[in-house]
């Protein structure tokens, strides 16, 4: 890989970068915090693929005779420091186009049903204890984070959703289970690497929609009977009363 | 590519190309034009886009691409940060100062060199160059080694890159700290004791040109970045593969067992040579494995792994690299198992 193609290389993954850090695409892989220093590597990265290619321009325009570095005898020496590459650039950089074809080619949109259906059954676990009181109701029903519904449907001592009316937002994520479907939604530790699907059990009269349709839901939470312990592969269920569908948000992953 | 075949007038310049080495100029080299090649392939995956939307619409091969491409992008800015600042600190300080600076008995020395890999971030394609160089400013073997595994390890952009990566175990960040750093000062230390200096061919130093320090710092932070965001990419590609397509139970079963998940996540880290700022959005892939079997490999990544071993037996011989690079190895795993089962 000659200085002109390692300054190519670096301009593409620059502007990818730069891409990915002024827009919202960059929300489908990693927390939005990092759209910052992704701009910044953009640039940075810019800057070092431009100087690799017009120093390559100048060389080129200056004296034909070939730049390698010669011994006393007029043989060329290779300025191999043994880690695959000699005067030019190392071959494995090559690899650096796969994330390139990948956003191009394939757009990889956001974790969905494919995904839920690989993690094991067990809900994550909280080490909150206790619950503050629900936030006031928005429209006829209190907006909820899927975990947050989750979490106090499971751990809750004082079962504060008894009965209250609440909204969730998620994707479709099995339509195959009996008694409705489940709807989950993905939270991330770092980055889409790790997410780990939060699901929530959907009693609905309606039919299920297609895997990964994004819902609004309105409901109840399903209670059980108080004597039951919820074992952690429980799947809280929603008893549904309203239900729109929405396109995809913006902000796929939960914080 | 036309064949010049004219006859040569006999300037300077034509007498000088006469005498030297028999090799075409480059437009005339029989090579890829990888430019131009690099360029198709882009054009063209932007071109045929519209048509080859529905190739891709498997959801196995949807989600193995945004794991893929979401551990890529979070360490694309933790691997631009660490070229940066160790191009710019080969370019600015002054070859030779930490040769001067070390303490002349072992037992002082290798601890310090370690803990000046804290201060000055180094790529794995530095540290070894940087070993050579030291070794031949006269610094002792021993301490010029224990530097050469630890500055690439416990660097501050590895420990913010580690805390980014864990969120809310910064158990895993100290972890990886210590262990490294008592890994670096084991092997310098055994190194001393049974390490003989035959073992160490001439060490040849990395030529970096640059007129201007401006020259070398953008030709040190490029190439750095092409090789470890090559890596990177390997990397990523087996966290995914391994996330997607590697049956569920299979990952399970060797997860498992803690043997088993050691062995394998350490024979994995010298197989995929990732660089050390972004080895742990590597490992974030690696959900189902425990905490301490991550850390051997966080711990055993930047100490050995095949890049390493090339660039060691370019630099310092294969009599030192057949032994170094197991003695570390075996250091570097027991050191983690041993930090992890303590601290995590």
């Amino acid at each position: 890989m000659d200085e002109r193609t390692q300054g190519a290389m670096l301009l593409a993954v620059g502007g990818v970068a730069l891409r990915l850090g002024l827009t919202d695409a960059a929300l489908a892989y990693v927390k939005a915090g990092l759209q910052i220093p992704l701009t910044v590597t953009g640039v940075i990265l810019l800057v070092l693929g431009a100087n690799a290619v017009l120093r390559a321009f100048r060389e080129s325009d200056s004296s034909a005779l070939d730049h390698a570095p010669v011994d006393a005898e007029g043989h060329a020496v290779t300025l191999d420091d043994g880690h695959g590459h000699g005067l030019n650039g190392p071959t494995v950089a090559w690899l650096l186009i796969l994330p390139l074809l990948a956003l191009l080619l394939i757009a990889p949109p956001p974790l969905g049903s494919f995904a839920a259906a690989r993690q094991s059954d067990t809900q994550p676990v909280t080490t909150q204890s206790s619950y503050p009181p629900l936030d006031p109701p928005v429209d006829g029903a209190v907006n909820l984070k899927f975990s947050e519904f989750v979490f106090r449907a499971l751990y809750d001592p004082d079962r504060s959703l008894e009965g209250q009316r609440v909204r969730l937002v998620g994707f479709v994520s099995a339509t195959d289970t009996p008694g409705g479907y489940e709807v989950s939604r993905f939270i991330l530790s770092c980055c889409a690497a790790d997410g780990q699907a939060i699901t929530v059990a959907v009693a609905d009269s309606q039919a299920a929609p297609p895997l990964d349709t994004w819902l609004e839901l309105e409901g109840t939470w399903d209670a059980p009977p108080e004597a039951d312990a919820p074992e952690t592969t429980t799947r809280p269920t929603l008893r549904v009363e309203k239900r729109t569908e929405i396109p995809a948000p913006t902000q796929p992953y939960e914080a | 590519m036309s064949v010049d075949t004219s006859p040569q007038p006999e300037t300077p310049t034509a007498v000088a190309r006469a005498r030297a080495p028999q090799r075409p100029p480059a437009h005339q080299r029989r090579e890829l034009p990888t430019l131009e090649l690099l360029a198709l392939v882009l054009v063209l995956a932007v071109a045929l886009r519209p048509r080859l939307e529905g190739l891709f619409d498997q959801p196995a091969l949807q989600t193995w691409s945004t794991i893929f491409v979401s551990i890529s992008v979070q360490a694309l800015p933790f691997l631009t940060l660490g070229v940066v600042v160790s191009g710019a600190i080969a370019a600015l300080l002054p070859p030779g100062w930490l040769a001067r600076v070390l303490p002349k008995r072992a037992i002082a020395a290798v601890p310090t060199a370690s803990l000046a890999g804290a201060v000055l971030p180094g790529c794995e394609c530095g540290s070894v160059p940087i070993a050579g160089r030291l070794t031949a400013q006269g610094a002792m073997p021993a301490a010029a080694l224990a530097f050469m595994l630890a500055a690439p390890a416990i660097n501050p952009v590895v420990m913010v890159a580690t805390a980014v990566a864990f969120p809310g175990q910064p158990l895993m960040v100290l972890a990886r700290f210590v262990a490294s750093f008592i890994t670096a000062v084991l092997v310098g230390l055994v190194w001393h004791r049974v390490g003989r200096d035959a073992w160490i061919e001439r060490a040849r130093s990395r030529v970096v040109e640059g007129a201007t320090r401006w020259a070398s710092f953008t030709a040190t932070a490029r190439h750095d970045f092409l090789h470890a965001g090559g890596w990177l990419v390997l990397g990523a590609v087996t966290a995914a593969t391994l996330q997607t397509f590697v049956p569920r139970g299979v990952l399970d079963t060797v997860a498992g067992s803690e043997v088993a998940a050691i062995a394998a996540l350490g024979i994995l880290a010298v197989v995929l040579a990732i660089c050390s700022e972004a080895d742990a959005f590597v490992a974030v892939g690696l959900s189902q494995f425990s905490l301490t079997s991550r850390l051997v490999f966080l711990v055993v990544g930047p100490a050995v792994d095949i890049k390493l071993i090339a660039l060691q037996l370019g630099t310092f011989g294969r009599p030192f690299t057949l032994r170094f690079a197991p003695l570390t190895f075996f250091i570097a795993v027991a050191v983690a198992t041993v930090v992890g089962r303590m601290v995590l």
